[in-house]
């Protein structure tokens, strides 16, 4: 080659000044390239957070209880929207990793397991640290239009015809309790010596429960289960024969009658 | 201020020992650029169709831009799959500047005989002047991807970790453009009935 060609290369980097990019700079662009990938991953995460808070609210064990089809107690708007929007964030991500700096060298297998990896140990994350519910609860607040959680469960729980009434513990008499719901109405509810109660309910008046339950032909409904509003941490128990004390009149064996004043 | 040509000395250095030279003094820089001026030539005018002037605005340009990428390149890579990145974004810059309409690709009888063999198992010999015309034809049609994927393994004899390098995609990619690349120029050679192909042979 010709030797003109180096020094006019060489010329041209000394007249003009031109100097490497700094060693920070070039961190810098790259780290952000970083930055943007965990930003989208944790965007996916969160959303997944959100979506797990519906779907694992659907209390697995009910699913096809009271005849309505296992898929479409999973799939509700606001749990298809949270899923979308993980999903979308989750490509992104994909993208994301792929344009880091070696993510070309990276396998297709690595590029689609590490994002995630990533997002679900993130949505773990959230979810332990109740992140989506904060979020869901804030949008709930902010957007009348949105279905929160909160609301999205009483709804789930106001639906006797399916087995579900929830709300809080009214008056506790005899073997027969009522349970005010959501929306005004007032349930009256048998319980019986088959009625399981979870450890955690106290079924003091004004305690805030889910109970499952059957109806009895006629009118009223006979308590399967009754569960505590709050998580679902405790694992299913056996029915509980419970004492006077617990459910005062329960050897009455009256027979439990809704009284729906909607 | 003026270069005196004969500085750029080290020529013999490592790659690595020049990039750290060249970091603290630019005059080191030219040992770099002669040291990959002519194979980068080559390949530029394997992928554009530009005279050698152009190629040669091309290249200092390139040689500009790694100077300023200095601390960017890292040693895990080849010095030479850094660069001709440099240029092969340069060169294709430059191609989407000059005009919408493909040119005709420029490559010496040789490189045609050394592609086609390449792609083909087929011994040298084989090729007459009038199969180079076809395959000239057929190569400079194809997409661009493709040309370049064929350039850099059958010309330029570089691996799939180099290409991958350069081109800045992933292995499995870069395999996927190498073997579509054979395929459509075999198809290209049949459906154009060249001469130097028969399917008997290929």
């Amino acid at each position: 080659m010709n030797e003109d060609k180096v020094g006019k290369i060489i010329d041209r980097i000394v007249g003009e000044h031109i100097v490497p990019e700094p060693r920070w700079r070039v961190g810098l662009r790259f780290g952000l390239r970083w930055a943007m990938f965990v930003l989208v991953a944790a965007l996916s995460a969160t959303a997944l957070s959100v979506a797990a808070l519906f779907v694992f609210d659907a209390d697995l064990d009910l699913l096809g209880f009271g005849g309505k089809p296992m898929l479409r107690e999973l799939v509700h708007p606001v749990i298809i929207a949270w899923t979308v929007l993980c999903a979308g964030f989750l490509i992104l991500a994909f993208g994301g990793l792929r344009r880091t700096r070696k993510g070309y060298r990276l396998s297709t297998a690595l590029l689609i397991g590490i994002p995630i990896l990533l997002v679900a140990s993130l949505a773990a994350a959230f979810s332990l640290g109740r992140v989506g519910e904060r979020i869901d609860q804030g949008i709930g607040k902010r957007f009348e239009s949105y279905e929160s959680h909160e609301r999205f469960r009483e709804k789930r729980w106001s639906d006797p015809a399916r087995g579900r009434i929830g709300g809080t513990l009214g008056t506790v008499v005899d073997d027969t309790v009522t349970v005010n719901g959501f929306d005004g109405e007032r349930w009256m509810i048998h319980v019986d010596d088959d009625t399981s109660i979870r450890p955690s309910v106290t079924m003091r008046e004004g305690e805030k429960v889910r109970v499952v339950v059957e109806p009895i032909p006629g009118d009223g409904f006979k308590a399967e289960d009754i569960r505590p509003w709050g998580r679902q941490s405790e694992p299913i128990h056996e029915p509980r024969h419970t004492d006077e004390s617990d459910h005062p009149g329960r050897e009455n064996g009256e027979s439990g009658k809704s009284e729906n004043s909607r | 201020m003026t270069h005196v040509p004969g500085t750029a000395a080290v020529s013999d250095s490592p790659d690595g020992v020049l990039i750290e030279e060249a970091k603290k003094d630019p005059e080191a820089f030219g040992a770099i650029v002669k040291r990959y001026w002519d194979p980068l030539f080559r390949y530029v005018r394997r992928i554009a169709s530009f005279p050698d002037e152009d190629i040669e605005d091309i290249l200092q340009e390139t040689f500009i831009n790694t100077y300023r990428k200095l601390n960017e390149y890292e040693s895990d890579m080849p010095l030479g799959s850094f660069l001709y990145r440099v240029a092969h974004n340069q060169a294709i810059d430059a191609i989407r500047r000059s005009s919408a309409r493909p040119k005709p690709v420029y490559l010496e009888d040789d490189d045609w005989r050394e592609m086609f063999v390449a792609v083909t198992d087929i011994e040298g010999e084989n090729v007459t002047k009038a199969c180079i015309d076809s395959i000239r034809e057929a190569i400079s049609g194809m997409p661009e991807r493709y040309r370049e994927a064929l350039v850099l393994r059958f010309l330029e004899e570089k691996s799939y970790e180099e290409i991958m390098d350069i081109l800045e995609k992933p292995k499995g990619s870069v395999a996927t453009l190498i073997a579509r690349g054979r395929e459509i120029l075999l198809k290209r050679l049949r459906e154009t009935h060249s001469p130097c192909i028969s399917d008997e042979r290929v």
